[in-house]
């Protein structure tokens, strides 16, 4: 095997010209595939009185409908237990799992075939080996192999680099993190807060990870792992790089990955995927540097065609100059920025739990936080911080809340923050995606 | 012969292609154990991928369930 930087240098220095004919020849396949395969594309694209054999080029991509979530549950609800979207029959899967659930709807039920786990795995392997996981590397997963996707495809991408894997299913998480030190593990994969969450026990277990022999660690799940504050509180705590992925179950793969340049944004995999961006009001594609929803088509998963699936996900993409790595690849910056129904109304003031995040994780006196709405006197919205402080930080603590309570207040028009301490221990801790937001109002206004 | 990107096919593309068309040849013939099925099934299913990567084909080979 080369010592290539790219885990496919083809594609991933191919000129954007050379892109879009590939991508162009895979949407006019997949196109053709969905609609003679699944009743659920079929019906869509009638609907749109799209015709596969008119789809010639990437140009023809917005005359395709978009997919919704919601149209996806519903099929599911009308044709139990998988609905008519899959293209293969259902003999054909190797596997079921589902959604994580986090938004709290009916959870969404997907089955992959033998060629789909294997280009789950590649998909994986682009970013693991773009952030310089090599076959001499101990990968451990702290994740718990059950039925949320999550890091299943980043495992077989390990074995498939020659990576020696070091799964943790249920350990407890000073188990894991024993495990870490003891068998030498030079890559930990995790949700941002759960990379946390460990440090946090490493120092209670006087085990020395930033002395330690894991050098990298590769995250996914939740937006935090392109928060510059939060990467780097990680990165000081593990004394190790942090790489950001993001993925989803309706594509059953990552569709993104930082690369080892860390430009501040993740590469979008766009052999294997295209991603637009849109105005999620409109639905009309947005420019670079422009924010937006992602809507993500893919070539890959052979069970479960996906086209123009709006995801919900607001990012910003930019130029694949941006980075300096030699891909051609365009980037997500900052990467998942949060989600288009993230956002809370509170007295005509927008928050985004991202963004506090991003500000809370500017002081390292805070460990864990939740942020926490309710209604006061019955009418008036009130939104405040719970926290919890870090060990050993005792000093100079009152200081840092007034900082961060100015800085709350600052960064949102001059809605009031009330920062409440909670003792250590108290607010929950997550393995896999952190739900830190608490809703109590009587009538919630998000938007 | 072309690969999707418009670009001249490279010999080593060629020959992937041919092992792939090579391994569902060898797919139907008849009488094979199970353990040789469900091998070049696995063997199949993992140059398919291969194929994608380099954008050699768009079509799938989806006789074969893989």
């Amino acid at each position: 095997m080369s010592d290539s930087p790219y885990w496919n240098p083809k594609t991933e220095t191919m000129p954007r010209e050379g892109l879009r004919r590939l991508q162009g020849r895979k949407l006019k396949a997949l196109v053709a595939r969905a609609h003679d395969r699944s009743p659920f594309h079929r019906r869509l694209l009638d609907q749109a009185k799209v015709k596969p054999e008119r789809i010639r080029s990437l140009d023809d991509l917005k005359r395709l409908p978009f997919t919704t979530r919601e149209a996806w549950m519903e099929c599911q609800g009308q044709v139990p237990m998988f609905g008519d979207m899959l293209a293969q029959p259902v003999d054909d899967a190797v596997r079921y799992h589902m959604t994580s659930g986090t938004t709290g709807r009916r959870p969404l039920r997907v089955l992959d075939s033998r060629f789909d786990w294997k280009w789950i795995a590649e998909c994986w392997c682009y970013g693991f080996h773009a952030f310089g996981v090599r076959p001499r590397d101990r990968v451990f997963f702290a994740f718990s192999y059950a039925t949320f996707i999550g890091f299943w495809g980043a495992h077989y991408a390990c074995e498939k680099l020659g990576a020696m894997v070091l799964p943790s299913g249920n350990m407890t998480t000073p188990n894991r993190v024993r495990v870490i030190e003891e068998l030498g593990a030079t890559v930990v994969c995790a949700t941002p807060t759960y990379a946390l969450r460990m440090a946090q026990e490493a120092r209670e277990l006087g085990i020395d990870l930033p002395n330690g022999l894991v050098a990298r660690l590769i995250v996914s799940g939740e937006p935090a792992g392109s928060i510059p504050a939060t990467k780097k509180m990680i990165e000081a705590q593990w004394g190790a790089k942090v790489g950001d992925t993001a993925g989803m179950t309706e594509l059953g793969t990552i569709m993104m990955f930082e690369c080892s340049h860390q430009p501040g944004g993740a590469h979008i995999i766009e052999d294997h995927f295209v991603e637009e961006v849109i105005d999620p009001a409109t639905g009309e594609e947005v420019g670079y540097g422009e924010q937006g929803e992602r809507v993500v088509t893919s070539f890959g998963r052979g069970m479960i065609p996906v086209i123009r699936y709006r995801t919900r996900d607001l990012v910003v993409k930019v130029p694949a100059s941006r980075c300096r790595c030699g891909r051609t690849f365009d980037l997500y910056e900052g990467g998942i920025l949060g989600r288009v129904d993230d956002m809370l109304l509170v007295r005509g003031t927008n928050v985004y739990p991202r963004a506090v995040e991003a500000i809370v994780r500017e002081y390292p006196a805070v460990d864990e936080f939740q942020l926490h709405l309710w209604t006061d006197e019955g009418i008036r919205d009130e939104i405040g911080v719970r926290y919890e402080v870090r060990a050993g930080h005792e000093a100079g603590c009152e200081q840092a809340v007034a900082a961060l309570q100015q800085d709350l207040v600052r960064n949102h028009e001059g809605l009031n923050f009330h920062l409440s301490r909670v003792p250590t221990g108290t607010l929950p801790r997550f393995e896999l995606k952190a739900k830190r937001v608490k809703d109590d109002r009587v009538v919630k206004g998000g938007a | 012969m072309k690969d999707l990107a418009g670009t001249e096919m490279t010999p080593t593309e060629r020959k992937l292609l041919k092992a792939f068309d090579g391994l569902v040849k060898l797919l139907a013939e008849p009488d094979l154990a199970p353990c040789v099925v469900a091998n070049l099934r696995e063997a199949a299913a993992a140059l398919q991928v291969a194929i994608l990567d380099l954008g050699l084909r768009a079509t799938r080979a989806d006789e074969l369930h893989l």
